[in-house]
């Protein structure tokens, strides 16, 4: 009955691991020339040790999981279908599209799922004829936070040094006026 | 029940229609999406519904969520190396549902064409195109959602997007 409980936690685990990237991080991670990362909770936990900002390490904090898959230099194994197929699993998922963007050979796709303005999950695929990038966060990034950090970002720190503002400052001017 | 029969297929034909309206420009898109002359972007309605929740004590910041708030995507087909600019012009031309839309400007300086539709339901915008060619340079944008035509030439700044700059021509005087 043990045995039974345990490999039925085991294996929904292994189905919720899946989940975050669709089975596409599994699949190739083990590929010729893969570079793929976890990064764990207790990981990117102790990285926001060293962010000076609190709203920095507010929003670091909520990143429950981050992993990386990268292919460089010819090594690429995604086809077009994959990446169809990866979409559509992402969609069945309440996933969506925030941006995509192709210039010349490169294609650049932003994808969010979000639930009662918290932001689940962010991943971002970059793909080119002979290079793939995934980047998969998890966590709970509140909207509230990011706007804390954008306000941040906009004052500076205390050792005096100026802020960028959160506008480009041709657009900052227009709307004032 | 007689009733129903007759009034479904006119139900069906007129929302072929409506559908069909758009396509012509969705078509010109998807021809030229995958093509590498060209640079594509799509801003999505749930990226405009993101950033019109974060908010900020930023005054800016929040007049900015003011711009986005209303609208609902942004599609842009670009290219400024191409030697034949004028010829996707006029490609594109021929595609734009003139009934559909209403002309806001026309502007031909030198060998430079653009020009801006707008498709509204009384007072309010809900659909924006513009189309600029020249020989070195080709643009299709559309912008959908409310459309604040002041709003959206300032959109034209804070965006770094290739072609998004010729948006400054709707800003009313």
């Amino acid at each position: 009955m043990k045995q039974l409980f345990i490999g039925l936690i085991l294996s929904l685990s292994g189905f919720v691991s899946n989940a975050q990237d669709y089975g596409m991080y599994w699949k190739y991670k083990d590929y010729d020339g893969a570079i793929a990362v976890t990064v764990p909770r207790a990981a990117i936990h102790t990285g926001s040790w060293f962010l000076d900002k609190k709203a920095d390490r507010k929003m670091l904090r909520q990143v429950r999981k981050a992993r990386v898959l990268v292919f460089e230099g010819g090594n690429n194994p995604i086809s077009e279908a994959e990446m169809r197929l990866f979409y559509k699993k992402a969609k069945k998922r309440n996933l969506e599209e925030l941006l995509t963007v192709r210039s010349a050979g490169t294609r650049v796709w932003v994808l969010a799922k979000e639930r009662r303005n918290v932001i689940r999950k962010i991943v971002v695929l970059v793909q080119e004829s002979e290079t793939f990038a995934l980047i998969s966060l998890r966590g709970k990034l509140r909207l509230e936070d990011i706007g804390k950090l954008l306000e941040n970002m906009g004052k500076g720190d205390k050792d005096g040094e100026k802020g960028k503002p959160l506008l480009p400052d041709n657009m900052r001017a227009v709307i004032r006026i | 029940m007689k009733k129903i029969i007759f009034l479904l297929p006119i139900c069906f034909l007129l929302a072929g229609s409506l559908t069909a309206q758009n396509d012509a420009i969705n078509r010109f898109f998807s021809q030229y999406m995958d093509d590498e002359r060209f640079t594509v972007v799509f801003v999505s309605p749930k990226m405009f519904s993101l950033v019109s929740k974060i908010s900020t004590e930023d005054p800016d910041w929040e007049k900015f969520r003011d711009v986005v708030g209303g609208l609902t995507g942004l599609r842009v087909l670009t290219s400024d190396s191409i030697s034949d600019g004028l010829k996707f012009y006029k490609e594109a031309l021929t595609k734009v549902p003139a009934g559909e839309y209403d002309e806001l400007l026309t502007v031909r300086d030198g060998k430079e064409n653009v020009r801006i539709w707008v498709k509204d339901n009384g007072n309010i915008i809900n659909e924006l195109l513009l189309l600029v060619g020249a020989p070195d340079e080709f643009v299709l944008l559309s912008l959908t959602g409310k459309i604040d035509l002041d709003k959206v030439s300032n959109l034209s700044k804070g965006l770094d997007i290739d072609g998004v700059k010729h948006l400054e021509k709707v800003k009313k005087d």
